[in-house]
C-alpha cells in the first residue's frame, strides 16, 4: 500500500489549514493510501492524531504533502526528508496587513521568500484556489493544479451548543453571523459601520451582529471595542472568540444571513458552510472570494458599508431572493463535497504514478 | 455594484432598489453621526469595559492582563463566566485589585470556581492555580509565597523595567499631545478673537447701516408726504372750496337718537376711559420730542361725550374737541373742554399747514366713504408739523363677530376698514412709523377653553381684538 503523510508546522483545532490536513487525511484514506500527519506543534487533544516530526520516516514514504500558510523555521527538517514531495499552498497572507514590527509580518515575508527558494524541493504544487495558483505562478511553480481540499462539513455532525453569550437569542432577531480572525485584513470595522446604517434603514425586527473569531492582531481588536462603543451599539453586537464546532452549527442554524468584509482571503471556508447551511452571504467582492462563492451570494464591487446595509435590507425584504442564493449555494456547495473531489485527486496522483 | 454572478437574479432591479435606498436615506443622514474610521484615535481610546459588558467581549488571556480595575474584573467575569458582574461582585472584586491582590489569582478563582469550571475547559491556568494553592496553604504559603517572589525576581524586574520603558513613552506621548492640545487651544483662541474682532466691526457696520436705513424711510416717508401734498393741492383743494366733503353723520337721524344708541352699545365712559388710557404714552412721546416744537395741540375728531378730551386735559395737554353732536358738545361744554360744534373735515381743510401736534379719531372713519376718508387723512397730514401723531381708532373686522355682526349694529357705519387697508393707506400717505395695535378682546371667560387646534383657531377668528388702532407719524 503506497503511504502519502502530510506536513504542517502547526496542527490546531479550528482553523482552515489543520481542517484541510485531517480532510486530506480522510479523502486519502478513502482512496486507499495509508496516511498520517506530521507536525512540529499541535493541540494536547490531538496527540495520536497528529505525530511529531521526530517519527517521521522519509524511507517509508513514497509522497509527502507539504502545508504552506505562513513562513517557519523548519527548512532543516524539511530539506532533511529525501521523500518525493508536493507542495499545498493556502495563501499567505500579505505582510503589508499586519504591524512592521510584529511576528506576522516577519513571517509573511519570509512565508513568500521560503515559496520561492523551495521551489525545487517539489515535484508539483496544488493550490486550493485559482487565487492561490496566481501566487504559485507568480514564485515560479510550474505544474500546478486547482484543488478545493478544504471542507469537511462532517465536523458539524456532532453536538449543537449555543455560544457562550451574553445575549438570548429571540426567534424574530436577525442574526447576521461573520466569521473570521480579528486582523486587519478581515476588516470587521467595515462590518460594524454597515450594521450602523442598516439599524437606521431597517427597523422592522430586532437584528443582531455575530462577529466569531480569535484575535490575531490585539491592535486591531482594540480598534474594534473602542469603535463598538463610539457607534454605541455594544447591545447589538456580540463577539464570541474563537468558537468550537458545537457552537458554530448553532450559530449557522440560527443565523439569518453571513456577512463578509475581509479584503483578502485564499479561499474562504466560512461562505462555504454558509452555503452548507443555507444561510445567504452578502460579501464585499475581493481577493478569492467570488471564485468559492460562485453564483451564490450577493458580491458589492465597490467596499461601501452603506451599500452592504441596503442590500441587506433588500434580501430580508424579499424572500425570492433569498430563495435563489441558497438554491445557488447548494449548488456551489457540490464543488467542495468529497463525491466531486475524490476523482480528480486519485488521478492527479495516479498520474504521478502513485497508486494505493 | 454587483457581479452578475448568477443568471437568475435582476441585477438591473436590484442594483436600483439598492441604490434608490441610499439615495433616500442619504438625505436623512448627518454624515457627522458616523464619526470617520480613525485607527489611530480608536488605539489611544480607553477600553470601558462596563459599557461593553454585554457585547461579551473574546479578547483571550492577553487582553485580560492588559486591563486594570472594574474593567479587568468585567472581562474576566464575561471571559472565565460569560457573564457580566453582579453589583456586588463587582464592587467587591475592584476593592480587591484596589488592595493590592493579584490579578492571576483573581482570574484562577474564577477559571476554576463552580460556575466556571465547565465553560472553560479549553483555558489552562494550571501552574497559576497550583502556585496560588501552595501559597494559600497554613504555615509552609508563606515560605512558598516567599520562594515564588525569590523565583520570580528577574521577571519581574524585566516586567518593571518594561513598565517603567513603557510608562516613560506613555508619558512622552502624552507630553506630546499635550503640546498639541495646548497649540490647537492657542490657535483657537487667535481665531476666536479674530472673530471676535470680526463681529464687533460687523455691529458697528450693521448700526451704522440701520441708522442709514432709518433715514432712507424717513426721506422716502417724507416724499411721500410732499408728494401727497402736491396731489392734493392739485386735485382737492378746489373741492373744499367748491364743495367740501362732510363727515356729519347724524344729519339723516336724530341727535339724540344717535346719542341713545352710543349710550346702549359703547361702554360707560370709565370703562372708555381706562381703554383710552393706553394711548397716553405714544401722545406724550410724540409731543415731547423735538419734531413737534411748533404745535402741541391735540384734536379729537367726533369727540363725542368728551371722555378722551378729559384725559388729555387730566394729563395737561392743549386739546381742543370737533363733533357735529349737539348734546354732546353740550355735555363737552358742561364739563368745561374746548369744544367746537362743526364738521370735522371743514374744520380741518381750515386750519393752517403744520399747526396740529396731534389728530385723532375714535371711531370715526368707518362713517367715512373712501373718498372721504382719503381727503381726510390728506388734510390731517398737511395740517400736522414734523413729528405729529395720527391716531385712528375702529372696529377690527379680524374678528369675524365684529366684521359680521357688530359693526352692523351702528346704522351709521359705512364699511369696516381691515387693518391691512389701514396700515398701507397711512404708509402710502407719507406717515412715518406707521404701527398697527389690535385692542379690546373678548372677555377671557368667553372663550373656549380647550388646548386644541380647532379651539385655538376658532378664539382667533371670533374672540380676538374687536378694535384696533392705527397710529403714524408725520415725517
Amino acid at each position: 500500500m503506497a503511504t502519502i503523510h502530510q506536513f504542517a508546522p502547526v496542527i490546531s483545532q479550528g482553523d482552515g489549514v489543520s481542517g484541510s490536513v485531517f480532510f486530506i487525511r480522510t479523502l486519502l484514506r478513502s482512496l486507499g493510501y495509508s496516511s498520517d500527519i506530521y507536525a512540529w506543534k499541535s493541540a494536547d487533544e490531538l496527540s495520536g492524531k497528529v505525530f511529531p516530526l521526530n517519527q517521521f520516516d522519509s524511507n517509508s514514504c513514497d509522497l509527502l504533502l507539504v502545508h504552506h500558510s505562513m513562513g517557519h523555521e523548519l527548512e532543516d527538517w524539511l530539506h532533511s526528508t529525501t521523500c518525493r514531495r508536493i507542495l499545498v499552498y493556502h495563501n499567505i497572507t500579505p505582510s503589508r496587513y499586519f504591524q512592521p514590527d510584529s511576528n506576522e509580518y516577519y513571517y509573511a515575508n519570509k512565508g513568500r521568500e521560503q515559496l520561492r527558494q523551495w521551489r525545487p524541493l517539489f515535484s508539483g504544487a496544488i493550490s486550493v484556489s485559482p487565487y492561490n495558483r496566481a501566487d504559485l505562478e507568480d514564485a515560479g511553480y510550474k505544474d500546478t493544479a486547482v484543488m478545493p481540499l478544504l471542507v469537511d462539513l462532517k465536523k458539524f455532525e456532532g453536538g449543537i451548543v449555543p455560544p457562550k453569550a451574553s445575549w438570548r437569542h429571540r426567534e424574530n432577531e436577525i442574526l447576521i453571523v461573520s466569521v473570521g480572525r480579528f486582523v486587519e485584513n478581515k476588516r470587521q470595522h467595515l462590518l460594524l459601520e454597515a450594521f450602523w446604517h442598516l439599524r437606521r434603514m431597517y427597523t422592522d425586527q430586532p437584528a443582531r451582529l455575530v462577529l466569531v473569531g480569535g484575535v490575531t492582531s490585539h491592535k486591531y481588536h482594540h480598534q474594534i471595542l473602542a469603535r463598538i462603543c463610539e457607534l454605541r451599539l455594544e447591545h447589538e453586537v456580540t463577539l464570541t472568540g474563537k468558537c468550537p464546532d458545537a457552537q458554530l452549527h448553532w450559530l449557522y442554524k440560527n443565523a439569518t444571513l453571513m456577512w463578509c468584509a475581509s479584503e483578502h482571503e485564499g479561499f474562504c471556508i466560512p461562505l462555504v458552510e454558509a452555503n452548507f447551511y443555507s444561510l445567504p452571504v452578502i460579501s464585499f467582492a475581493t481577493s478569492n472570494i467570488p471564485d468559492t462563492l460562485g453564483e451564490s451570494g450577493l458580491l458589492i464591487e465597490d467596499t461601501c458599508p452603506i451599500s452592504m446595509a441596503s442590500t441587506t435590507v433588500s434580501l430580508l425584504r424579499d424572500a425570492a431572493l433569498s430563495k435563489s442564493l441558497v438554491r445557488a449555494g447548494s449548488k456551489n456547495l457540490q464543488r467542495y463535497t468529497v463525491d466531486t473531489l475524490l476523482p480528480g485527486l486519485r488521478s492527479y496522483l495516479e498520474e504521478r504514478g502513485i497508486r494505493p | 455594484m454587483f457581479v452578475r454572478n448568477n443568471p437568475n437574479i435582476d441585477f438591473d432591479a436590484l442594483e436600483n432598489e439598492v441604490n434608490a435606498r441610499i439615495e433616500t436615506y442619504k438625505q436623512g443622514l448627518n454624515p457627522h453621526e458616523v464619526p470617520e474610521y480613525d485607527a489611530e484615535r480608536l488605539q489611544r481610546a480607553r477600553l470601558d469595559m462596563t459599557q461593553l459588558q454585554h457585547t461579551n467581549v473574546e479578547g483571550g488571556l492577553d487582553l485580560l492582563y492588559t486591563l486594570e480595575d472594574r474593567d479587568f474584573v468585567y472581562y474576566a467575569y464575561n471571559y472565565f463566566l460569560g457573564r457580566p458582574p453582579t453589583e456586588q461582585e463587582a464592587a467587591t472584586r475592584t476593592q480587591r485589585l484596589r488592595s493590592g491582590a493579584n490579578k492571576t489569582r483573581i482570574a484562577c478563582e474564577l477559571r476554576y470556581s463552580d460556575e466556571g469550571k465547565n465553560k472553560n475547559e479549553n483555558v489552562s491556568l494550571k501552574k497559576e492555580l497550583i502556585a496560588y494553592k501552595l501559597i494559600s496553604l497554613p504555615v509552609v504559603g508563606r515560605f512558598f509565597e516567599i520562594l515564588s517572589i525569590i523565583v520570580s525576581l528577574p521577571t519581574l524586574r524585566t516586567v518593571s523595567q518594561a513598565r517603567a520603558n513603557h510608562e516613560y513613552r506613555l508619558m512622552e506621548s502624552l507630553k506630546t499631545e499635550i503640546n498639541l492640545k495646548n497649540q490647537q487651544l492657542g490657535e483657537l483662541a487667535n481665531s476666536m478673537q479674530e472673530q471676535e474682532q470680526k463681529l464687533k466691526a460687523l455691529k458697528s457696520g450693521l448700526a451704522d447701516a440701520l441708522e442709514a436705513l432709518d433715514e432712507s424711510q424717513k426721506a422716502i416717508a417724507s416724499s411721500r408726504a410732499r408728494l401727497s401734498l402736491l396731489e392734493q393741492k392739485q386735485s382737492t383743494t378746489p373741492r373744499i372750496e367748491q364743495a367740501p366733503l362732510s363727515m356729519e353723520v347724524a344729519t339723516y337721524t336724530d341727535d339724540s337718537l344717535y346719542v341713545a344708541f352710543e349710550e346702549k352699545y359703547r361702554g360707560s365712559p370709565d370703562n372708555i376711559r381706562e381703554r383710552l388710557g393706553y394711548y397716553l404714552p405714544f401722545l406724550k412721546d410724540a409731543l415731547n420730542s423735538a419734531a413737534t416744537k411748533t404745535s402741541r395741540t391735540v384734536v379729537d375728531v367726533g369727540c363725542g361725550r368728551g371722555e378722551w378730551l378729559n384725559l388729555l386735559k387730566e394729563n395737561g395737554f392743549e386739546a381742543v374737541g370737533i363733533d357735529t353732536n349737539l348734546h354732546n358738545i353740550n355735555s363737552c361744554r358742561e364739563h368745561g373742554l374746548t369744544v367746537h360744534h362743526e364738521d370735522a373735515i371743514a374744520w380741518l381743510a381750515r386750519q393752517e399747514d403744520e399747526s396740529l401736534g396731534c389728530i385723532c379719531a375714535f371711531h370715526v372713519i368707518e362713517h367715512l366713504d373712501f373718498s372721504q376718508l382719503n381727503y381726510f387723512i390728506d388734510h390731517a397730514l398737511r395740517c400736522l408739523c414734523p413729528g405729529g401723531l395720527i391716531l385712528l381708532e375702529t372696529p377690527n373686522p379680524e374678528n369675524l363677530l365684529v366684521g359680521t355682526n357688530t359693526f352692523y349694529l351702528d346704522p351709521t357705519h359705512v364699511r369696516p376698514l381691515p387693518p391691512g387697508l389701514m396700515d398701507f393707506l397711512l404708509s402710502y400717505k407719507g406717515f412715518h412709523k406707521v404701527t398697527l395695535h389690535r385692542m379690546h378682546p373678548v372677555a377671557a371667560d368667553l372663550m373656549i377653553h380647550e388646548q386644541t387646534e380647532v379651539a385655538r383657531r376658532c378664539n382667533q377668528l371670533f374672540y380676538e381684538a374687536q378694535d384696533y388702532a392705527v397710529i403714524g407719524i408725520k415725517p
